[in-house]
């Protein structure tokens, strides 16, 4: 479905729509990650370096529930950037 | 500038082609459909499988309830695709409800097959108006959607319309009002009224996302995108002048933003999502990940679809962020 919508977009604006993604992604996860403690900080940093792809997908779910709803609201700071 | 009136004559002329050969197609899915549901439905013959399934009904009748409950679940048991090609065979297609736009749960539909390997059915239903030729509407489904909606169709309504001792057209006004706020709740009333709101510049961005978030925003907004008249619009030069500057306006945001320090961590959970997504892409299949990391692409996919699309629909939000003069 995403890439059906994508597909109506002009050309310019779909060519862009990953990177768009990639930032808001980056930002939201940054500002997740600054949420951690020291701890989980480092956790974080041993699980995504030699960790499995299990325990990536349960840091994700036990550490960074909310990285939804952050993604959401870095959207909108994104957008309200742009504008200006 | 005349090169440029010759490209958009061009253009125009290209997009008449394509409208003409999407009609014509259209036309002949239609003809296809209906050719096979006439089929199906002349091979309506008593076979000799349902001849000894009538024998061998009880003589004794059951209870109204009882037995209605017994046939839905019965249909629900018989939705696989081996069943769903015998019943075809047989010419007796499966039938039951299924959830229509408006999101009301509606009779008289039959299933023409099932995907095996994506558990899509593909659904038919005929209708006929006054003084128009007869066709047929085509849904593809999950095959857990409709096992859904036909298991809630039975116990809730039934029991309570039969404890009221209410009959079904007792309360047709009720049943208007159910339905008309149904229709208000879909998701393209919701499109149109927040399309209408911006036009009047009262949208705010968490209407917005909210909208995003809820199940059919994603198809909603395909069928803008998808109609003929916002293409030809999109094509249109001042248009494209309009997409050409916020695109600039993206870029350079794009290109400000990439050039910041990195942290490699961050880095590594990113690709790891983009990673993930990508697979469930692939897979196409449900699973718990998809609400972890597919759903968070889409909303934003999603989002940026509408912003390109508020600017096209008489919102002059791309000609807001260009001219720099924000509607109240």
């Amino acid at each position: 479905m995403q890439q059906k919508i994508l597909n109506l977009l002009p050309e310019e604006l779909r060519n862009m729509a990953s990177d768009l993604y990639d930032v808001i992604l980056e930002r939201s996860l940054m500002r997740a990650y600054q949420n951690l403690s020291e701890e989980n900080k480092a956790k974080m940093a041993q699980v995504f370096d030699s960790g499995t792809e299990e325990e990536k997908i349960d840091f994700f779910k036990n550490y960074l529930g909310d990285l939804q709803k952050i993604m959401i609201e870095e959207t909108k700071k994104t957008a309200e950037e742009i504008k200006k | 500038m005349p090169d440029i009136e010759k490209i958009h004559e061009e253009i125009d002329k290209n997009n008449a082609e394509i409208d003409k050969y999407n009609a014509e197609m259209e036309k002949k899915e239609r003809e296809r459909i209906k050719e096979e549901y006439e089929r199906l439905s002349k091979q309506e013959k008593p076979t000799e499988e349902l001849i000894k399934e009538k024998k061998e009904e009880p003589k004794e009748k059951k209870k109204e309830g009882e037995k209605e409950k017994i046939k839905e679940e019965d249909i629900i048991q018989k939705l696989t695709p081996e069943n769903v090609k015998v019943a075809c065979k047989k010419g007796k297609p499966i039938e039951l409800k299924v959830k229509i736009t408006s999101g009301e749960i509606e009779d008289g539909w039959v299933v023409k097959s099932i995907n095996p390997e994506t558990g899509i059915a593909i659904v038919l239903k005929f209708t006929e108006k006054k003084g128009k030729a007869s066709s047929f509407i085509r849904k593809d489904i999950s095959i857990e959607e409709l096992k859904e909606w036909n298991k809630q169709e039975t116990k809730e309504p039934r029991e309570k319309k039969e404890k009221t001792g209410k009959k079904k057209d007792e309360q047709p006004e009720k049943k208007e009002e159910k339905l008309k706020e149904q229709k208000e709740k879909s998701p393209e009333k919701q499109l149109d009224k927040i399309i209408k709101e911006i036009g009047e510049g009262n949208i705010s961005l968490d209407k917005l996302t909210n909208f995003l978030s809820i199940p059919g925003a994603g198809e909603a907004i395909s069928k803008i995108l998808n109609n003929s008249k916002f293409q030809e619009k999109i094509n249109k030069p001042e248009t494209r002048k309009k997409i050409k500057e916020y695109t600039d306006k993206l870029q350079e945001f794009i290109d400000k933003e990439k050039e910041g320090p990195k942290s490699k961590v961050i880095t590594k959970a990113k690709k790891f999502i983009k990673e993930q997504i990508k697979t469930e892409g692939e897979q196409k299949k449900e699973s718990p990940r998809k609400t972890t990391f597919g759903a968070i692409g889409g909303i934003i996919v999603f989002f940026l679809a509408f912003l390109l699309l508020l600017g096209l629909t008489g919102v002059n939000y791309l000609a807001d962020e260009a001219g720099g003069k924000k509607r109240k």
